[in-house]
């Protein structure tokens, strides 16, 4: 009903979706909590995950839903999908057969979720590669990103093994994100580079108009979080977990 | 894009099906710190309380059409074809097999609160609450009946039941004098009734004839009473039976709103299983769906529960198995029912907000400030339509796109009635004529629960390591929930003793504020 001003925070359900392994909650923990758990895969225990990024225009406070696991045997709910204004599908770059996952699961996407959902293609890992460049999409790229940020240059890998683990080049994956019209990143969970890259440009790619729903949308696009629909109700007045600020 | 095996070979609880108690337990489990796989051979979530898409829905009807009873749940289940519209829209719809509304007040309130899933699933006020007031004999064409017409004659179709205090001082059908009957049996149902001498003389009777001799009552009003407040499928329930759920009822009224009753986003009950179901997989559950989780054979012993699935190359082993009947093997289902309760169910979409039900609106000056104003209130409604000729009481439930259940601009309307087996399948089909001329999607189906005379906790299955949910015995539209969320809570117990080590949706870290 009321209109949004631009400053105030607006609110957008984001989904994380891959393989299992490829570090989609390792991304989420990166990004909200700027930390990183080496062997656990870490369970994040909560609903959901609350992180704002600022941009020059607005506020985009991001409600993040993991799997919580439900993606290994294929049994995410649709629940999990409705009103998700944004979707990181992450796959691992070391390891080829999750970027075929990765494409099954925008195909999934472009199925269950709302048409105008912004999807970045996200490949995880870089750290574990030695070649890699210290401005991950290169040539050609449409990428805008900060520069100011970029003090987390990726640092070579720490594993020993091997420098030459990629198994999905980046002229590979962006191919065929551009032909789908997907925001692409390579990025490291571990090591932090481009994370937050990832979440500013998706922030910054969610049309302002989509935000500020009128109830009338209510089946369909992005909207304010299901918790806080409009003429709705609120059972418990408690609010999700809270993260830091980027 | 399955994994070919799960992770482990044992877990401490394995539960078959998604239905509401399900999942609930489920969440509740894994909350508790024990390992559980959760399994279901539907592709969707929600079992016999899942909400289908359109397309879901016809495939789900084409597998319950079949004419006699055997064992199923469901018979006759049939729908009419979709236009081009309803397919490329198909995917919006939010269609509930198990249409119901939740008391402000209750179990899976409580629970919804104390699991936190209140954070995924929303609710709103139901709109209205309205008796159909049966003027003319019920026919199958019943097109005469919803004409513009309507607004303009004198006899009221439809009467919106007062939702407060207020709402019964400004309705001006009601004469001062049985207003203040009104009022005061109201009062007294909302307080601490059970301790009054009139409650122990009269606890036995009839509720019809209660409110008629000890409260004076009109049988109008009484019925009323019975059908839209208390929620009775018959005036004729015993008072004892009424007033704990009426007393429950009226002190909704006011948690949320001014209402006693909320409606669920995305049809309810679904949406809430799949709550639990997510709270479930937060807390470590794994979760297999579809043909891969439907069970090859189960054992029970002394030490547990032996299961082989198609998603595991080994033997699955379980200490306890938490399950409703319709899955497991006959061995392991408790003895039939001698008696079983049939629905007639429908489900329709349609193009407008029943015209019968803008009428009770406002109820006497039709100056309706065009869309805007009523837009909102014209979302959900409940309806009830009390027993003619062969026909027990049906109620309708709307659901409009205000509860993401559809499309803008459409409704999705729930009719259901208890009926006897020899009733023909489109007995509902009147009704639907009442509040539509020309809905754009229908489906009827029966639904089929056991009633056992035995008592509850002597219904055991065969084996102490499998523990048995069961379906709501009646008034599922607004006790249903309620009911799932206590089976879940009673089956939780089971699995766990009540040693003091764990508690239900215990709460961890922060603080809450109690009721
Ligand atoms: C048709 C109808 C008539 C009713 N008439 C009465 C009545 O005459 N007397 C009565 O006590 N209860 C009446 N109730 C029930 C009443 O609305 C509350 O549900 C009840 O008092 C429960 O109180 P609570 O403190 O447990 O509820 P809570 O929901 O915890 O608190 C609600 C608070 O608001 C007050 N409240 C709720 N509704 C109204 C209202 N409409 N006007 C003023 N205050 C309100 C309650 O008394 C209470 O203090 C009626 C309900 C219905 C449906
Ligand atoms: N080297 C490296 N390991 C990572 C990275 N991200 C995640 N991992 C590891 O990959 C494994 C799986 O990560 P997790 O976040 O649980 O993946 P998810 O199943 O997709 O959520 C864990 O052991 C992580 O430590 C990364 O950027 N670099
Ligand atoms: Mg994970």
């Amino acid at each position: 009903m009321a209109d949004e001003t631009p400053m105030k925070a607006v609110q957008v359900k984001l989904v994380l979706l891959g393989e299992a392994a490829v570090g989609k909650s390792s991304l989420v923990l990166r990004f909200v909590q700027n930390d990183f758990n080496e062997n656990t895969s870490p369970t994040i225990g909560a609903a959901f995950l609350t992180q704002r990024c600022r941009l020059e225009n607005r506020i985009v406070k991001f409600e993040i839903w993991d799997t919580a696991g439900q993606e290994r045997f294929h049994s995410l709910a649709p629940m999990y999908y409705r009103n998700a204004a944004a979707a990181v599908v992450v796959y691992d770059i070391t390891k080829s057969a999750s970027l075929e996952k990765a494409k099954a699961w925008v195909k999934e996407l472009q199925r269950q979720a709302n048409p105008n959902i912004i999807i970045a293609l996200v490949g995880n890992k870089l750290d574990l590669v030695s070649d890699t460049p210290s401005e991950p999409p290169t040539d050609g790229s449409e990428v805008e990103r900060d520069e100011e940020d970029e003090e987390t240059t990726p640092k070579p890998a720490e594993s020993t093994e091997d420098g030459d683990s990629r198994q999905v080049s980046i002229a590979e994956a962006e191919t065929y994100a551009k032909e789908c019209g997907l925001l692409f990143f390579e990025a490291s969970a571990k090591v932090g580079t481009n994370v937050n890259e990832v979440f500013t440009e998706i922030a910054k790619a969610i049309p302002l108009d989509t935000i500020s729903p009128k109830p009338a949308a209510a089946a369909q696009g992005a909207r304010k979080p299901a918790t806080q629909a409009e003429g709705g109700v609120n059972l418990g007045e408690q609010q999700a977990k809270k993260g830091g600020c980027c | 894009m399955s994994p070919s095996e799960l992770e482990s070979d044992t877990y401490d609880v394995v539960v078959i099906g998604t239905n509401l108690s399900g999942s609930i337990v489920a969440a509740s489990l894994a909350k508790a710190g024990k390992s559980i796989l959760h399994i279901d051979p539907n592709e969707y979530y929600g079992s016999s309380h899942s909400s289908l898409t359109l397309d879901e829905l016809i495939q789900w009807s084409s597998l319950h059409s079949s004419p006699s009873l055997t064992s199923h749940q469901y018979s006759q289940a049939s729908t009419s074809t979709l236009t081009p519209s309803l397919h490329s829209d198909r995917r919006r719809y939010a269609l509930s097999l198990y249409p119901a509304i939740l008391p402000s007040r209750g179990s899976m309130i409580q629970t919804l609160i104390d699991s936190e899933v209140s954070k995924y699933v929303s609710f709103r006020l139901l709109g209205s609450v309205s008796v159909y007031n049966s003027t003319q004999p019920l026919n199958s064409s019943g097109e005469k009946e919803e004409t513009g017409m309507v607004k303009n004659s004198k006899e009221v179709k439809v009467r919106r039941v007062p939702g407060s205090k207020e709402d019964i001082f400004k309705d001006t059908s009601i004469n001062l004098r049985d207003k203040r009957k009104l009022m005061k049996f109201l009062l007294w149902a909302s307080g601490s009734y059970e301790i009054t001498t009139v409650f122990m003389e009269n606890k036995h009777k009839r509720m019809g004839e209660f409110l008629k001799d000890v409260f004076g009552l009109d049988v109008k009003l009484a019925d009323q009473i019975c059908y839209a407040i208390a929620h009775c499928d018959d005036p004729e329930e015993k008072v004892e039976r009424v007033l704990g759920r009426m007393n429950r009822y009226l002190k909704s009224i006011g948690r949320y709103g001014s209402g006693a009753f909320l409606v669920g986003q995305y049809g309810s009950a679904g949406e809430v299983a799949q709550g639990f179901c997510r709270a479930c997989a937060v807390y470590g559950g794994t979760y297999v769906l579809g043909p891969s989780a439907k069970l090859e054979s189960i054992s029970a012993s002394e030490d547990g529960v032996i299961l082989r699935l198609p998603c595991h190359p080994r033997d699955i082993k379980a200490s306890k198995v938490i399950s409703t009947a319709e899955h497991l093997p006959e061995n392991l289902r408790p003895a039939a029912a001698e008696v079983i309760i049939t629905t007639a169910q429908c489900i329709a979409i349609l193009p407008s907000f029943p015209e019968l039900l803008r009428q009770s609106r406002g109820s006497s000056e039709g100056t309706q400030t065009e869309e805007e104003g009523s837009e909102e209130n014209e979302d959900t409604a409940v309806l009830l339509f009390p027993p003619e000729g062969e026909m027990g009481l049906v109620r309708a439930l709307i659901m409009g796109e205000g509860t993401g259940s559809c499309p803008p601009r459409q409704w999705i309307l729930y009719l259901s009635s208890v009926v006897s087996e020899s009733t023909p399948p489109k007995c509902l089909e009147p009704y639907l004529s009442r509040l539509s001329s020309e809905p754009l999607f229908s489906a009827f189906y029966f639904s089929h629960r056991p009633k056992y005379d035995i008592p509850a906790e002597k219904l055991l299955p065969s084996d102490k390591n499998i523990v048995l949910l069961r379906p709501c015995e009646s008034l599922d539209m607004t006790e249903g929930m309620d009911w799932e969320a206590k089976q879940a809570e009673a089956a939780f117990w089971q699995v766990v003793g009540k040693d003091g080590q764990v508690g239900y949706f215990e709460k961890t870290e922060e603080g809450e504020e109690s009721e």
